[in-house]
This record gives structure tokens, C-alpha cells and sequence, in this order.
């Protein structure tokens, strides 16, 4: 495998001014996303994840702001460029995949329409030009009947196919890097298996970095070749798959892996279902030092002390003190 | 399953149904104001000195005005003004209501409130009590009509606008238009207005009718079109005094007003069900 940076983000916080106080919902993450490569960014619901997927693209919203950073894309810091520059990335060159393909589609317009969106904006094709080309990417995605089905509204259409047509728009202008945050929660289990190998054909063919924002390790061991977990809006473990999935450092990616439901086994259903103890704590007051402690199994009394990413193994790190003897 | 589709089904002929009976009258009325010429049997101007405040009779089929002209013959020539000033009114208040209130969405900040408490002061304003005062130091001429009805109306329109432009800008798919590249003048285009559009033509529809009845109040009251040329308001204006020797030409008129408001309204209601893809599509 190539290992070409597409994507390095170093230092990103993004916090959200509120009225209670100030949410450091990213809180300084380093990703680095490779040519070909699937990484997968894990976490539980208020990790951090999805807002720092919004910050790449500088998508996050009032009162939220991206306070540090950097974000370097092709040579750019894309926290530098203008807001015309930062238009002139989105969809080109970075493109994003919503979780929910419902909302995520305009309900009065054509999906025909809606995947020639990006481009007409960023090509400037006519109408006719940009239809035709989205009949070709609707066929690409595996959407049978494409030409009928261009004039078809969202609300026509089941999830999968729905979610077919949200990939087609992220594909219409050849992007380096497909930011898919959550592309299978809202789906089917058949069916989110058959969009994940799609996403992976896609990858394969264009080339593309593929950034995968996900709580299910089920997918994570499918289709990433390396796996970020975030908590907290910190990174806390960071590796390739195997790694990850074989030696996990960190108690928290242990505590997420153990919680993974193991259907061979139905004898053994007496067994309690795993799950880690606690939830996320609140912004407003997560624990010092180590923002895991008071759900972790192993704390000990270094916890307290703020712990750093440190390496384990050939790219695999964790934020943890039992890594550090 | 089956029976709710059945329901749906139902319910459709039942609106279409509605549409059926009252597009042929709206085109009536649409007729009578672009060619009365060709439909009415008089000139509306015309005199027959031999009927004063007759009833209706063969000659005259709803009956003659106090100085002896064709009702039906001035109904007709009134829809132009009745329809056509609404019409005129309410395309002002759309052009001038729905771009501040989405501009002013954008702005956002202080002025944002600033106009759009401006624009509750406008709405709080009694509307015929404003006209008069406009129209007196202005003078009753067609576009002044038609520019005071639109500017009472306007603020409607801002408001709707304005609020829909906020929650439609908060969707997702606005979101992932952004994560394609669209800048902020595409997704206003592309986007917001789509969305907001048959919500705005029911408001259209609405505001229709009520522009109808002001523009018929001032009429009526003496400060809409000059006579002799007729818009049904003022035809009822006039007539009223004569109410206790000949109720006839005052009802007509009026029984043209109240249809032809029914009739946009039920156009309004369908219009509503049937720009909504996912109702009726």
C-alpha cells in the first residue's frame, strides 16, 4: 500500500460556545488518512466524532468554532483557505456520505437533479449534460433502472437505494477523499453489508482515501485498514486493524470490542451481553486526567494525571498510563 | 395497508373533484377579465333609460344599475379590476416580502431582529384603516391601489419566508448540499426556495383573497377605481342605497365576489396537497 498522506489533521479542536459553558467536543484529534486507504474513526454517540468530521469541511455550525488546527489536504491547510476556496474543495475534491439518506435528500427534488448538483456547481454543466452524467453514476453505484429511476423523488426509494444515490452525488466530481459518516446505521443489516463492498469498490477503483466515521466495529473490521478510536474528543487509541482488533491497549477499544454481540455462539446466550459500565460524561465536566477513568476497569492512581498518546507498536499508539511501564 | 391506500385514493378524487368544479368557474372569471369585451352583452357604460333599477329580465339578465346599466354586462368588466388588482398586490407583496425575509434570515444578528420586528409592527397594522389614510393623501389611482394593497400584504409574506428559510437551512440536505460545494447563492436558489415554494403559494392563495375583499372594501368605500369604470365592490357601494327598493344589483355583484373567493381558496387548499411530492406528486 501507498503510504501517500491524503489527509493529515494535527491539533484539531473544535468547541462549541454555549450558554452553560464552552464544549470541547474535538479537542485536539491527529488523523492521517493515506491514498487507498479506509481509516475508520470509532466512537460511542457524543465522542466527537461526527463534529470532527463537520470540521474538516468546515461545516460545523453557530456556536460551534474550530479554535486550532490544522487541516492539510493537497497542500493546502484547508482551516486557512477562504470560504470560495473552501467551496471549491467541498465536493471536488472532499466529498461527504450523511447517515441518514432521508434527510440527507432534498424531498422536492429529482435524485437525478440532486447527484448532478456537484457538477454543476463545481464543472458548470447544463442541466442536460449534468443529468446524463448522473444517470452514468447512478449505474455505477448499482442502481438498476437508472434512467427511470434519475426522475424518481427520495421519498420513491428504499434506504439502500437512497443511500446508493447519496454516494453517487459524493462520487460525481471524482473526489480524493470520501468522508462517509455513519453510511450504513440507518440501513438494513443485508443491506449495509452490500453498501459497505460498494463503498469498497469505489474506493478500489478511484483510488480515493475513504474516512469512516462509525460506532460499529462490525463494520470497522470489514472494510478499514486502520481504526482511530475517539473519546471524549480525544483520540485514545490509534492503529492498523489487526492491531487494533488482536492487542487492543486501551481498557475503552477493550471494553468496545467486548461489547461486540457474538452471534456464533447462541448456546451461550445466558451470558449477560457486555457493556461498558457508565456513559460519556458531560462535556461540562469530564474527569481530569484520564477522561475514561471513571468507567474504566483498570484505573489505578496515575489515571488522575492527564495521559499522552503513546506508541505501542509499528503505528499503533494509545493514550493510556498501563501502556507506560 | 389496502384500506389506507384506498383512503388515499379516496381522498384524492375527492380534492380533484374540488378542482373539477371550480376551475371552469376561475376560468370564467379569468375570460371576463382579460375579454369582456367578448363575452358581455352591453357596454358597461350604456345607458337604458328605460330600465332604472330593473330586476332581472330577458333584456337584462341580472337586472340594471340606478342609472339603468347592464349588471352582468359590469360584472363583467369588473372582474378585470377585482382580480386584477389582487393579482397585481399580491405579486408586489411575493417580490417584496419573500427576498427580505430570506435575505434577512441570512443577515442574521441585530438587524435580523431589527427587521423583523419592523416587519410584526407592519403586520399589526389595521389594513383598511392604513389604505385610507395612503390612498387619501395619494389619490385612488390603479397602481397606488395596487401598491398599497401589496405593502400591507408584504410583511406576511416576509414573515413565512423568513421562518422557513431558518428551519429549512438547518436540514440535512441543505448540509450536504454545502459538502458538494454549493455557495450560499446556489442553496438559496437550489434549495431553500424549492422547499419553500408551496408553502409561499398558498400564502399566495390566501392573501389572494383577502387582497379580493380590501380592494373591494375600498372600492365599496369610494377610494379604489373611479367610477364609471366598475369593480364589484364599488358596484355594491353604490347599489346599497338603492337595497330596500331593489336588493338585485346588489347581490349580484356581491355573489360574484364571494365565489370567486371561495373558488381561489379551494384552489389554494388543492394547489397545497398538490405541490407536496411526497402527498401527491
Amino acid at each position: 500500500m501507498t503510504q501517500e498522506a491524503l489527509l493529515e489533521v494535527r491539533g484539531l479542536a473544535t468547541h462549541f460556545f454555549t450558554g452553560q459553558g464552552i464544549v470541547r467536543a474535538v479537542d485536539g484529534i491527529d488523523l492521517t488518512v493515506c491514498r487507498g486507504e479506509t481509516l475508520a474513526l470509532v466512537g460511542e454517540s457524543g465522542s466527537g466524532k461526527s463534529v470532527a468530521s463537520l470540521s474538516l469541511l468546515r461545516l460545523v455550525e453557530e456556536p460551534g468554532r474550530i479554535v486550532a488546527g490544522a487541516v492539510r489536504f493537497a497542500g493546502d491547510d484547508l482551516l486557512r483557505l477562504s470560504e470560495r476556496e473552501m467551496e471549491a474543495v467541498r465536493g471536488a475534491k472532499i466529498a461527504m456520505i450523511f447517515q441518514e439518506p432521508m434527510t440527507a435528500l432534498d424531498p422536492v427534488q429529482r435524485v437525478g437533479d440532486q447527484i448532478a448538483e456537484g457538477l454543476r456547481v463545481h464543472e458548470g454543466l447544463a442541466r442536460r449534460a449534468a443529468r446524463a452524467r448522473a444517470v452514468e453514476l447512478m449505474a455505477r453505484v448499482g442502481i438498476p433502472d437508472p434512467v427511470r429511476r434519475a426522475r424518481a423523488y427520495p421519498h420513491e426509494m428504499s434506504g439502500g437505494m437512497r443511500q446508493r444515490v447519496m454516494i453517487a452525488a459524493a462520487l460525481s466530481c471524482d473526489p480524493d477523499l470520501i468522508i462517509a459518516d455513519e453510511p450504513t446505521t440507518a440501513l438494513d443489516v443485508t443491506v449495509q453489508a452490500q453498501i459497505l463492498s460498494l463503498l469498497d469498490d469505489l474506493k478500489r477503483e478511484s483510488g480515493a482515501g475513504v474516512l469512516l466515521i462509525t460506532h460499529d466495529l462490525g463494520v470497522v473490521a470489514e472494510v478499514a485498514d486502520r481504526v482511530s478510536v475517539i473519546y471524549g474528543g480525544q483520540i485514545v487509541e490509534d492503529g492498523p486493524v489487526e492491531q487494533i482488533f488482536r492487542r487492543p491497549a486501551h481498557p475503552y477499544t477493550q471494553g468496545l470490542i467486548a461489547c461486540v454481540p457474538d452471534v456464533e455462539l447462541p448456546r451461550q446466550r445466558g451470558r449477560a451481553l457486555q457493556s461498558i459500565a457508565g456513559s460519556v460524561p458531560s462535556p461540562f465536566d469530564r474527569p481530569d486526567g484520564c477522561r475514561f477513568r471513571d468507567r474504566c476497569p483498570s484505573a489505578f492512581a496515575r489515571c488522575t494525571e492527564e495521559p499522552v498518546l503513546v506508541p505501542i507498536a509499528n503505528g499503533h499508539s494509545a493514550r493510556c498510563w498501563l501502556n507506560v511501564r | 395497508m389496502r384500506s389506507m391506500t384506498a383512503k388515499l385514493v379516496r381522498h384524492a378524487q375527492g380534492r380533484n373533484l374540488a378542482l373539477v368544479v371550480v376551475s371552469p368557474y376561475l376560468a370564467l372569471i379569468a375570460i371576463m377579465a382579460v375579454l369582456p369585451e367578448a363575452i358581455a352583452p352591453y357596454d358597461p357604460l350604456a345607458i337604458d333609460a328605460s330600465n332604472i333599477l330593473a330586476p332581472p329580465t330577458s333584456t337584462h339578465l341580472l337586472g340594471t344599475d340606478e342609472i339603468g346599466r347592464d349588471i352582468l354586462s359590469r360584472i363583467i368588466y369588473g372582474a378585470r379590476v377585482s382580480l386584477g388588482v389582487a393579482l397585481a398586490a399580491v405579486a408586489v407583496a411575493c417580490l417584496l416580502g419573500v427576498p427580505l425575509g430570506v435575505a434577512t434570515s441570512y443577515l442574521g444578528g441585530r438587524l435580523e431582529n431589527a427587521i423583523m420586528r419592523a416587519v410584526d409592527v407592519f403586520v399589526s397594522l389595521p389594513e383598511i384603516f392604513v389604505a385610507i389614510v395612503v390612498l387619501a393623501f395619494l389619490g385612488g389611482d390603479l397602481p397606488t391601489l395596487v401598491f398599497t394593497i401589496g405593502l400591507l400584504y408584504f410583511p406576511q409574506f416576509a414573515k413565512v419566508a423568513h421562518g422557513m428559510t431558518a428551519s429549512i437551512r438547518s436540514r440535512e440536505h441543505v448540509l450536504a448540499a454545502v459538502s458538494l460545494g454549493a455557495g450560499p447563492v446556489w442553496i438559496i436558489w437550489r434549495e431553500i426556495l424549492p422547499n419553500m415554494r408551496s408553502v409561499i403559494i398558498v400564502q399566495a392563495s390566501f392573501t389572494l383573497s383577502f387582497a379580493m375583499l380590501l380592494e373591494a372594501g375600498l372600492s365599496f368605500l369610494g377610494l379604489g377605481v373611479t367610477p364609471p369604470q366598475p369593480s364589484w365592490g364599488q358596484m355594491v357601494g353604490t347599489l346599497k342605497d338603492y337595497l330596500f327598493t331593489n336588493p338585485w344589483p346588489v347581490v349580484f355583484p356581491s355573489l360574484a365576489l364571494f365565489l370567486t373567493i371561495l373558488a381561489v381558496n379551494i384552489l389554494g387548499d388543492w394547489l397545497q396537497d398538490r405541490l407536496n411530492p411526497e402527498l401527491g406528486g
